[in-house]
């Protein structure tokens, strides 16, 4: 063979090997898309204790002076918080979407109805009038989400059985208590569990669940730091924690607890070794901390309702005619001690 | 020129000692021509082995692939049923007491097809991905039984319901994210399966390639020493290697470019939409929830903007590059412009009632630009997409069988025309060898 037929045929033999070997084709990647948004909308810094300084200040249930005089309904003073909530012919309110009695979607009527609705209700009839409730636009949030929604002005005002207390206040501001709490806990009934000190480990021990960012699940770390807390993000997934064996018992507000015990007939509430409550949660509207002249007209509003007995009415409805709770702590009368900035 | 011999064996030595002084310079005429008779007989037994084994091997990898394609299939398949059933189950919910009984056995069958899906799968899985099936089979059997807590509840009005639905949507979450890693599997069995494929076809070509080069120089070798211009026989066998190599590269082509046919075009498209399909169906499910937690849903909208986000990429890709599913983009559209509307109204009016008027029946008494239906726009999109998934899922599974339709008839023949060669090669050295004795 000539040097080029050899050339040729190393060339060709070349050619067909290699497209023996072609490269292959492959499969197109798995689509993805990055969240451009943030999944709460908000930030969230850690609460910070106050300095005994800020706690000697002023009480924590002190809130500001209320409104005198109130003034009409679809007259607000200009330029006020609640003039531009009347402008804009809607208040924004955080509350929570299943706390019977308090905050809770009837899946009947679809509407988010229980004591705390029928105190915002209140608040939107004193700003827009008898038809305050359309005016209402509910957010249904998390007991973590409180706070930092009222930063971001997601709402302009929450009512989630929120307490009162001195921390909270260095972040929003409060009403004045509108209802007087206290921390118990829920057990399964003959369970033997029968004072939230039967779950230290030298007694029964257990588990119990408390809603992540709650005064319940601070007070767990605080008072009964031997005790196996885990948290949740919304009180009610521990009451799914307990139904499911993953957790022995809720503790919370006895507000919320009467109502989970409606919920499941297998379940009973306890409290300290005298059955009483070990906490006081006083209860307060929260609004941002810039709003002071909407917790001044909240104030006067249910200033208002507690005179002329429509207060009373809410209790009765959700709290007394249900057997919810064995005895009702009144509701002691409003402090406006705390001085205007 | 007389042939010498050249072949000396000392007495009583063995005979690797005999091959061992072998030389083909000095060897005989004959010697010469049984050593080409034993190279070219080896090297025809070799092509006859070997093109069997790389034809077959290219084959079975393409087999694989069309396995692992239909795997990909299968648990997209059920990603979507998954999917589906919880948008199903969070609207629901979201009725009460009024849910529509058809949309209850909807939500049924999308269950029940989920479950069955996922053992079929399994049962074609590889470890690792039966593994990951068999606890996403498991994570199932909890998701409906949360939902199940959840409906129990609702109805009989305990918001704890709300708490069930939440659960059975993380876990719905944690299924659909096995199910994508599995899927992940599935894509890159069909990349590896390929890519072997591609690769298995040279044992075949460099055999017939040898052979033909032996043929070629022995037959030039033959017809200069013995003046013979053409020994039929070899040639036979040269002409018939000739038609191997030809027909081998030009079959195992064609297999390959109808395999990679298949990956690039139904296959692919198949994958994308099936991508599209299951985004879509999360996008509803996050709408229903934006309007269970009663506008506190931003992080269901945020959700729901990161599906219609990969439901917009992957019809964009589907159309675009593979012509497929070009009319689903059209519904999805209005879909989106629908979920618009009932966020509206949620968050901007504050008409909650509408909103999800809006969002379950896709009518309303508020005012909505013309013609906005989210339900009817969804069901034509899932109607749409369904009919594109299935018809390239079809054409993928007919041109894999289609890519491998010859390539038994090929294995077959190259081992008759290896040992054709075989017997062509013994016959034409053989009428040399005869002339010495």
């Amino acid at each position: 063979m000539s040097r080029r037929t050899r050339t040729t045929a190393g060339l060709v033999a070349a050619a067909l090997l290699l497209g023996a070997c072609s490269g292959s084709t492959s499969m197109p990647s798995e689509i993805t898309a990055e969240v451009t948004q943030t999944t709460t909308g908000t930030t969230t810094a850690p609460l910070r204790d106050c300095t005994t300084a800020e706690e000697d200040a002023v009480p924590a249930t002190a809130s500001y002076p209320a409104l005198d005089p109130m003034p009409e309904p679809g007259e607000m003073p200009p330029r006020s918080t609640m003039a531009r909530i009347l402008s804009e012919g809607r208040l924004v309110v955080g509350v929570s979407g299943d706390t019977l009695l308090f905050g809770a979607r009837n899946p009947f009527t679809t509407q988010i109805e229980g004591f705390d609705i029928d105190i915002l209700t209140e608040v939107a009839n004193a700003i827009f009038g008898e038809d305050g409730a359309k005016h209402i636009e509910y957010k249904v949030i998390t007991y973590a989400d409180r706070i930092p929604k009222l930063e971001a002005r997601n709402v302009d005002i929450v009512a989630h059985t929120m307490t009162i207390n001195c921390r909270r206040w260095l972040r929003i501001n409060f009403s004045t208590v509108y209802f007087w709490a206290g921390q118990k806990v829920l057990v399964k009934t003959g369970s033997g569990y029968r004072s939230i000190d039967d779950f230290e480990p030298s007694a029964l021990g257990g588990v119990v669940c408390a809603p992540n960012g709650s005064t319940n699940i601070d007070k767990m770390a605080a008072d009964y730091p031997d005790i196996e807390v885990i948290g949740k993000d919304d009180i009610s997934d521990c009451l799914v924690a307990m139904q499911q064996g993953e957790a022995d018992a809720t503790t919370g507000d006895d507000t919320v607890l009467a109502g989970f015990a409606a919920q499941d007939p297998n379940t009973e509430v306890v409290g300290d070794e005298s059955g009483k409550a070990f906490t006081d949660e006083p209860y307060g509207l929260g609004m941002n901390k810039d709003d002071v002249d909407f917790v001044q007209f909240v104030n006067g509003v249910l200033a208002e309702i507690r005179d002329n007995g429509r207060y009373d009415e809410i209790v009765q409805k959700w709290l007394i005619d249900t057997n919810a709770l064995d005895n009702v702590t009144p509701v002691p009368p409003p402090d406006y001690s705390r001085p205007l900035p | 020129m007389v042939p010498t011999a050249g072949v000396s064996a000392a007495p009583g030595r063995g005979v690797g000692v005999v091959r061992s002084r072998f030389s083909l310079r000095t060897a005989s005429s004959p010697t010469k021509l049984r050593a080409a008779t034993v190279v070219t007989v080896v090297l025809a037994l070799v092509l006859s082995l070997g093109g069997w084994y790389s034809v077959q091997r290219r084959s079975t990898a393409i087999d694989d692939a069309a396995a692992a394609a239909q795997q990909l299939i299968r648990v997209q398949d059920v990603r979507v049923l998954v999917v589906e059933a919880d948008s199903l189950a969070s609207r629901a919910y979201l009725q009460g007491g009024q849910e529509v009984a058809a949309e209850r056995q909807a939500y049924e069958d999308s269950a029940a097809n989920a479950s069955n899906g996922l053992v079929d799968a399994a049962t074609a899985a590889t470890t690792v991905d039966a593994q990951l099936l068999e606890s996403a089979n498991a994570q199932l059997a909890r998701y409906l039984g949360l939902v199940e807590q959840a409906r129990a509840n609702n109805r009989q009005g305990f918001p704890v319901g709300a708490a069930y639905l939440r659960q059975a949507h993380t876990v719905s979450v944690a299924i659909v994210s096995a199910l994508r890693e599995v899927e992940a599997h599935a894509r890159q069995r069909v990349d590896d399966s390929i890519a072997r494929a591609h690769r298995s076809s040279w044992l075949l070509v460099l055999g017939t390639m040898l052979v033909l080069a032996a043929i070629v120089v022995g037959g030039v070798w033959v017809a200069i020493r013995w003046r013979r211009l053409i020994n039929v026989p070899l040639a036979a066998a040269g002409l018939l290697a000739f038609v191997v190599l030809t027909a081998g590269v030009g079959v195992n082509a064609g297999a390959m470019n109808d395999a990679d046919a298949v990956v690039e075009q139904p296959l692919a498209a198949a994958d994308v939409l099936a991508q599209a399909r299951a985004a879509a169906f999360d996008a509803r499910s996050n709408e229903a929830l934006t309007l269970i937690n009663r506008g506190g849903g931003q992080a269901a909208d945020a959700q729901w903007h990161l599906s219609k986000s990969i439901v917009d990429a992957a019809l964009s890709e589907s159309c675009d590059a593979y012509g497929a599913g070009c009319d689903a983009d059209e519904p999805f559209a209005a879909y989106a412009v629908g979920y618009t509307a009932v966020r509206t109204l949620d968050d901007k009016e504050g008409d909650w009632e509408d909103a999800r008027d809006l969002s379950t029946t896709g009518q309303t008494t508020a005012s909505v630009p013309s013609g906005v239906n989210p339900v009817a726009s969804f069901e034509s999109f899932a109607e749409t997409s369904g009919d594109a998934i299935a018809a390239e899922s079809s054409s993928a599974a007919r041109g894999f069988d289609n890519a491998v339709d010859n390539l038994g008839l090929l294995a077959f023949l190259v081992v008759i025309a290896g040992l054709a060669i075989a017997v062509l090669a013994v016959l034409g050295y053989g009428q040399r060898v005869r002339e010495y004795r």
